[in-house]
């Protein structure tokens, strides 16, 4: 027997002579003591022999290099190929418009008044049951995006409608949520969503009024905060409503200023979850995606990136004891590279499996108009970046050779490894805090 | 020895999962 290749220690943590042990692949985390420890680097001892069954169940100790690569490459044949055993999950955009001018809008580039039209919606919730009884789905859950998905209703209440009613007849669980900047959500719009299986509405702010108010004005200019707040408070007992949030180093510290001002008005512990993120990268213009722009937001994953401030964010929602999306401690499963999963339908019906990449035809997967997708998404399936990791690196499992927009942008294809070892190095101790606490905590 | 997290093999069992990257992010679908 071995160690497995895919624990991360952390020392010392909760407290002294206390370790904490993850493991990539299985994502398990437990804590053990000085003397477990000890047996595990010698493999050898009663402890060890004690919990012996455990350790193996969780993967923390494999029986040698063979079973462990055959485990590995079943874990990568799961995300690509089974991913119609978790829920089945599509975000629709009902248009490519939008009332605000975000200075870091990852679709600057191919913003248009396109809006999806009666037909086109029709299109998709056929290709949607087609797609649900050829794979004999139990789950299905829309999210409706932009654009302003707001700016179009009738394509929400349309589809929506139709994939309750087929679901109840079909025993399938089906619910949406709304990605929405927050300026056009109002009560009785929420009521008229409820009907149809409305179950979350995420609204996206930027930091308090004035750094929000600097990175998401509506396309005159105008400021936004006040009236994304009224609106929350308009519809905060009717549905569950989220905060997510891009910063950059500038408005990254006001974060903790909107979290007071939400607390004062009555909202912060009504809202469901909080997730905030780096911005990152776009592609270039639609004659010439390559050029791509915001490059130096791709710095958050170097040296001096934004792991601090990625952190201290974590650790101010924990310490307000709100709820985290994820701890972090994520399994990177790309969508490009899963089978049926993480699909994106756009106003014109196009089909993506990336959401930075929409707007560009070139890199859409399908159409709703035929029932197959398309060679793209063959090539992208077949994309296993992971293969050519290091080794000995303990995160392959997590980063599976990395983002494929990310191999992208820095080396013009998608099959490319985007390694970015040292963040992982750098974060992923805080992370296992991070998620000790968390789940210590909400338990 | 105390399990905090149990893992799996079974990739459905050990979320989340999600375009997640880079770690530590939340994903990269946030406008």
């Amino acid at each position: 027997m071995k160690l497995s290749r895919f624990n991360l220690w952390v020392e010392n943590y909760p407290e002294q002579s206390k370790y904490l042990l993850f493991n990539t692949r299985t994502q398990a985390l437990i804590k053990i003591d000085q003397e477990l420890k000890e047996n595990l680097e010698q493999l050898s001892g009663s402890k060890l022999k004690e919990n012996l069954d455990a350790l193996r169940e969780n993967g923390i100790i494999v029986k040698d290099e063979e079973e462990e690569n055959l485990k590995l490459k079943d874990f990568f044949r799961q995300l690509k190929y089974e991913s119609d055993k978790l829920t089945f999950e599509t975000t629709i955009l009902t248009t490519y418009s939008c009332n605000f001018k975000c200075d870091y809008c990852f679709e600057e580039s191919v913003r248009e008044k396109i809006f999806m039209d009666k037909d086109t919606s029709d299109l998709v919730i056929q290709w949607l049951i087609n797609r649900a009884e050829k794979r004999n789905l139990k789950k299905i859950y829309l999210v409706y995006y932009g654009g302003e998905p707001l700016l179009n209703i009738r394509p929400i209440y349309d589809i929506s409608w139709h994939m309750q009613d087929w679901a109840r007849k079909s025993g399938v669980d089906f619910a949406f949520g709304v990605i929405t900047n927050g300026s056009l959500i109002y009560p009785d719009l929420v009521d008229k969503f409820l009907s149809v299986g409305l179950k979350e509405v995420r609204v996206t702010i930027d930091g308090d009024r004035e750094a929000h108010n600097k990175n998401r004005p509506f396309s005159d200019g105008q400021p936004s905060f006040d009236l994304i707040i009224n609106n929350i408070k308009g519809i905060i007992d009717k549905v569950k409503v989220a905060v997510a949030g891009n910063f950059d180093r500038e408005n990254f510290s006001s974060i903790p200023r909107l979290l007071d001002y939400l607390d004062k008005e009555g909202l912060l512990y009504k809202l469901d979850y909080f997730a905030f993120a780096p911005i990152v990268p776009r592609l270039g213009p639609k004659e010439n995606p390559s050029a791509i722009e915001l490059s130096h937001c791709l710095s958050f994953l170097e040296k001096d990136g934004l792991f601090n401030e990625v952190l201290s964010i974590k650790r101010e929602l924990l310490k307000r004891k709100l709820k985290l999306r994820t701890s972090g401690l994520a399994v990177n499963a790309c969508p490009l590279t899963m089978q049926d999963a993480g699909v994106t339908i756009d106003p014109k019906g196009l089909i993506y499996k990336c959401n930075s990449l929409l707007g560009y035809p070139e890199f859409s997967v399908g159409d709703v108009r035929n029932e197959e997708f398309n060679q793209k998404h063959d090539q992208f399936l077949n994309i296993d970046a992971w293969d050519k990791c290091p080794a000995d690196c303990p995160y392959v499992p997590m980063c599976q050779g990395g983002c494929r927009l990310f191999s992208y942008l820095e080396n013009k294809n998608f099959s490319d490894l985007s390694c970015k070892r040292g963040y992982f190095d750098r974060i992923t101790p805080e992370l296992i805090k991070l998620e000790y606490e968390k789940l210590t905590k909400q338990a | 020895m105390e399990v905090i997290k149990k893992g799996s093999d079974n990739v459905s069992e050990v979320g989340p999962l999600g375009c997640c990257f880079p770690v530590g992010t939340e994903n990269l679908r946030i406008r």
